[in-house]
């Protein structure tokens, strides 16, 4: 009888409470998202403040300072709130100023609440990087042009364009591993995208025949060391996860540096004509 | 349902306490084991030379049809044979010696029928009794004495509930129904009183089976879920199985309600009026034809709580549902009885609170069925055979009233014959079946591999479930249910096994199966006030499956206390869950998951002449393992473990009744500990940087920052009802008044809580009802 006095008691105290509260807190204030641009003189940074339910943001001023600060030299720089509100409605909070960033240093950003929770992030931005051809492999319908970077931590947003007299050509490479400790390479597959364009000109009405390659641009982001993906692949349902891809310190979200460092080149007619082109002396 | 019985459809031969009987099968059975089981089971294709006694018991004054019926025999060596009555008042006692036997046909509240009769070998009679009634009066003082606790009688899973057990749970109605019997079940989960979804022993909603005389009933409760398809007036009975159903059922995974309305009146017309704050309805019955062979009832329910709501100050309740149930039943001829059920349930409404944001969104759902049930004694063969054609249609939809954003409809004929061969030591039971679907859907995107919109399946299958006597009171129910869909190439073979073990006050019971659902019902579990569900072949891969194991013990106490505790296991393999996301999106997609459910139940009644009390107690695990190629990124393995959201750990119920001075008090506490749900650090905004965002131009995209799946849990649930009943007799009939008050104590009951919104939906408050119900004899 004791026993079940016990457990009504228990049970009873169990069920006073009627309230709830699904909303947790961590201290981290902020999401970040940015990218210090060795090549721009703007540089900005995109806050996301952590709220505590879902509802459309107003474009009121966050509650946020935002700095830059280079580690190498001490400088600090102050990023100003612009409030952007996009066609959807939504309302977007990017930082910016207007400041170079050099290649090789260490920059701090940091967004401070005005309770003092801060959210910040460390980055390397990356040495210049000078990209060159490598020797190419050729065979027959089998071309591979390789282009290096030398001394690049990571190469992000790797396009490769082809300029032909029937248009441009853009495809998208995957990240490759890098390829050894000297910097980073891009093998273009200059028969395998060669098929592609073929087929897209046949579907166009036009002759094969007639096409010519102008040139191939290479662009890439020299990126700063760790901005990789998990996985090695860029997709947003896996990525989403908060934390998954994340260099931002009691916070949320990814600041990367780097900078673009295209590259363009003019296959030889040796290349062209094993990839399929015809040339003007064929 | 008493102690060796499993099926309450189905009739079970004892032999009488304190009487010299035959040798039984389990000394035979013991010595040579697979030779009888052979020979039992060959044993109905021959023509046996026992004699057969059957027929169907009746109540003289209305010609309804008598469940529990003791039907037994005396020869003249002093033997006694035995049998109570099915559902349909069916007896059949097989196994008879040639001569003279005498019979008495006996029953609570009913004058008892004697008669001698003389069997030749091999004979097989047909014998119908009328008993009539004994006088008011002394009925009283028979049934007080008479009366049987029912809600620890728990048989491996399977619990009968009759009207009587409905009406002592007090709600808001005057008339009873199912569905708040449903709710006093320890391993019954119901997420919010509104919505209709039932959940037993782990089970979703649409991996129950629900059928009414036979028609499946897609969506069985109503949207106010004090309601269900079940009202206690036109009902006669209802198996409801938690697990380890036999293997007359299939398709469905966890849980069986098997519900059976009675006949009307074949001899007088008579019906009732009913009115309280949430539900008019009427009922009424009486006999078809000139004499009397065929009787008819129909029922019809139209919820008020819509219109009435200035019960509810400052609070819309737009809920509203009806049902209309017509059956008419009557004897062929003399071994034949054929009855045809219809049944049409509507339900439409915005379940939880209104948002406030646009057009409000509401859920509608309707069933139809009709079915014919014809029920065979072939003239010379001790056999059963029963025959079912039935249709259902169920649709439902979601979205603006006239506008829906989904749509979801599935369609079901389906053919059936039952067929049991009576013998002394066992009655062997077997069945076909086939089945045509029709399913369609559109889901506009909320279940993102889900593009199919119309699909056609045709099943078929067989089952056998010998059900063998091996002593007065120990049966074994070995069964073997296979299925297939041929279109689908699809073949589910399903063993069961079903077992009882009785002895003095003591019975244990157990049941293990298999168990396979092609056709599911799909919903997203993330939106409590959502239960839209698309019906749907299983889209890919393997279908679900479960394996169920229960043993139960009961036990019962100098005829005043009853005790029983049942444990469980449900192993559910390849379901259906929305995947984890961090995006706050109203779409999803499909993940597989496997399931574990354990639990224990505990159940102590007491029913004394002048109270009845009822307590138990369910102790349950429910919990999920879901597949998902991102956890192994996200947690480090390719599967996360998490609680189910129906996954309620504690549940405690109390029912106590009694009468003073001709008013019936009921009171019913329940309790239940919080469900698990979603909980998060906040929201804040994704952009995929993957080199080429713009961070100035590319709006990216709103997040949920959450702890980790199922975290949280939800404050507990508790309840208390009161209700007070009291029944006027007039010459022409009765006028029933009934005083009921739910959550008497205005408990602010969680329903759901919208994350994304901090939104909070609370349960009904406390609502007070006066009900009237005028009955005409």
């Amino acid at each position: 009888m004791r026993c079940l006095v016990v457990i009504f008691l228990a049970l009873c105290a169990a069920g006073c409470d009627e309230s709830v509260n699904p909303v947790l807190e961590d201290g981290r204030p902020f999401s970040m998202y940015g990218l210090l641009n060795a090549r721009s003189d703007t540089q900005a940074v995109r806050v996301y403040a952590h709220h505590q339910f879902l509802a459309r943001l107003k474009p009121d001023p966050l509650d946020a300072r935002l700095t830059v600060t280079d580690m190498t030299t001490g400088e600090a720089f102050a990023l100003r709130d612009s409030v952007v509100i996009f066609p959807s409605g939504a309302v977007g909070h990017v930082y910016w100023n207007l400041f170079e960033t050099r290649y090789g240093h260490r920059y701090r950003v940091e967004a401070v609440r005005s309770d003092g929770a801060t959210a910040s992030a460390e980055v390397v931005m990356p040495p210049l990087a000078r990209p060159s051809i490598e020797d190419p492999v050729i065979h027959d319908r089998y071309v591979r042009i390789p282009v290096a970077w030398t001394n690049a931590p990571r190469l992000n947003n790797i396009r490769v364009l082809y300029v032909t007299s029937f248009g441009r050509y853009w495809y998208r490479y995957p990240l490759e591993k890098s390829s050894d400790e000297s910097g980073q390479r891009v093998v273009v597959n200059l028969s395998g995208d060669a098929n592609e364009i073929f087929r897209s000109v046949v579907r166009s009405g036009m002759r094969v025949a007639d096409l010519r390659l102008r040139e191939v641009e290479v662009h890439v982001l020299v990126s700063s060391e760790g901005w990789e993906p998990p996985g090695g692949l860029y997709d947003p349902d896996l990525l989403i996860e908060p934390g998954t891809f994340s260099n931002v310190e009691n916070g949320f979200g990814f600041v990367g540096a780097g900078y673009r460092a295209d590259f363009s080149f003019v296959p030889t007619d040796s290349m062209l004509v094993a990839a399929g082109y015809f040339t003007d002396g064929t | 349902m008493r102690a060796g019985t499993s099926f309450a459809n189905e009739f079970h031969p004892i032999k009488m306490r304190g009487h010299r009987v035959r040798p039984s099968l389990h000394a035979g059975f013991m010595k040579h084991g697979i030779l009888w089981m052979l020979a039992l089971a060959l044993a109905p294709c021959l023509r046996a030379q026992p004699a057969t006694l059957r027929g169907f018991v009746t109540a003289s004054a209305t010609g309804e049809a008598l469940e529990g019926v003791n039907v037994a025999l005396l020869d003249a060596r002093g033997d006694i044979y035995g049998s109570a009555t099915t559902g349909d008042g069916l007896y059949v006692i097989a196994g008879l010696p040639a001569g003279r036997v005498v019979l008495q046909v006996s029953h609570i509240g009913y004058a008892a029928y004697r008669d001698t009769l003389l069997f030749e070998p091999g004979q097989v009679r047909t014998l119908d009794v009328a008993l009539a009634a004994v006088s008011a009066e002394l009925q009283e003082l028979v049934v007080e004495a008479g009366r049987q606790a029912r809600a620890t009688n728990l048989a491996a899973g399977l619990q009968t509930v009759r009207p009587q057990d409905i009406e002592r749970v007090p709600g808001p109605d005057v008339s009873g129904d199912l569905a708040a019997y449903l709710t006093l079940l320890p391993g019954v989960v119901l997420v919010g009183d509104q919505g209709g979804q039932f959940y037993i022993r782990g089970g979703e909603p649409t991996q129950n089976l629900a059928l009414l005389d036979g028609i499946l009933i897609y969506q069985p409760f109503h949207i106010l879920s004090y309601y269900s398809a079940f009202p206690s007036e036109v009902l006669r009975s209802a198996d409801l199985y938690a697990g380890g159903f036999g293997a007359r059922y299939g398709g469905r995974i966890s849980g069986v309600i098997d519900a059976w309305s009675r006949a009307g009146s074949n001899r007088d017309f008579g019906g009732s009026l009913s009115a309280s704050a949430f539900v008019l309805g009427t009922q009424i019955e009486g006999p078809l034809g000139p004499r009397g062979g065929y009787s008819f009832l129909a029922s019809g329910r139209q919820s008020v709580l819509e219109s009435g709501s200035a019960l509810l100050p400052g609070r819309d309740v737009p809920l509203n549902f009806s049902d209309v149930f017509l059956k008419l039943q009557g004897k062929t001829h003399r071994h034949g009885m054929l009855s045809i059920t219809a049944l049409h349930t509507y339900d439409r409404g915005r379940i939880g609170e209104d948002t406030g944001r646009g057009t409000p969104e509401m859920i509608r759902w309707t069933n139809d069925a009709v079915g014919a049930r014809y029920l065979f004694l072939p003239g010379s063969l001790p056999v059963l055979a029963e025959f079912l054609f039935s249709g259902s249609y169920y649709e439902n939809a979601y979205g603006p009233p006239g506008n829906p954003l989904r749509t979801s409809s599935t369609a079901r004929i389906n053919m059936e014959t039952h067929v049991t061969h009576y013998s002394p030591y066992a009655d062997v039971k077997w069945g076909l079946f086939a089945r045509t679907l029709a399913l369609q859907s559109e889901l506009g995107g909320l279940f993102q591999q889900l593009t199919q919109d119309r699909e056609y399946l045709t099943e078929a299958g067989i089952y056998a479930a010998p059900e063998f006597r091996l002593s007065q009171r120990t049966t074994l129910i070995p069964g073997l249910r296979i299925h297939n869909f041929p279109s689908k190439r699809h073949v589910y073979v399903e063993p069961r096994l079903r077992a009882t073990w009785g002895r003095g006050p003591h019975q244990v019971n157990a049941a293990v199966g298999l168990y396979h659902q092609e056709i599911t019902g799909i919903s997203d579990r993330r939106d409590a006030a959502n239960t839209f569900t698309a019906w749907t072949a299983v889209p890919e891969g393997n279908v679900p499956e479960a394996f169920h194991a229960l043993l139960g013990y009961q036990r019962s106490f100098r005829q005043r206390m009853d005790f029983a505790v049942e444990a469980y296991y449900k192993r559910l393999s390849d379901l259906f869950v929305s995947e984890w996301t961090a995006r706050p999106r109203f779409t999803t997609r499909l993940q597989r998951a496997n399931g574990r459910v354990y639990g224990v139940d505990l159940r102590v009644e007491t029913d004394t002449r002048h109270l009845y009390g009822y307590l138990n107690y369910g102790l349950s695990w429910v919990s999920y393992e879901a597949f998902q190629e991102s956890f192994l990124l996200w947690f480090g393995r390719e599967w996360y473990r998490h609680r189910a959201a129906h996954d309620r750990r504690h549940q405690v119920n109390f029912l106590v009744g009694t009468r003073i001075r001709g008013v019936d008090l009921n009171l019913r506490w329940q309790f239940g500990s919080g469900r698990p749900y979603n909980r998060a650090y906040g929201f804040d905004g994704f952009l995929l940087m993957d080199g080429s965002a713009d961070l100035f131009n590319d709006p990216g995209e709103q997040r949920v920052i959450y702890e980790s799946p199922f975290n949280g849990v939800l404050p507990a649930y508790h309840r208390l009802d009161v209700s007070l009943e009291r029944t006027f007799d007039f010459a022409s009939g009765d006028v029933t008044a009934q005083l009921s008050v739910i959550n008497a104590y205005d408990r602010a009951n969680i329903f759901y809580l919208d994350i994304f919104t901090l939104q909070r939906a609370d349960q009904l408050p406390l609502i007070p009802s006066l009900g009237l119900r005028a009955s005409l004899n």
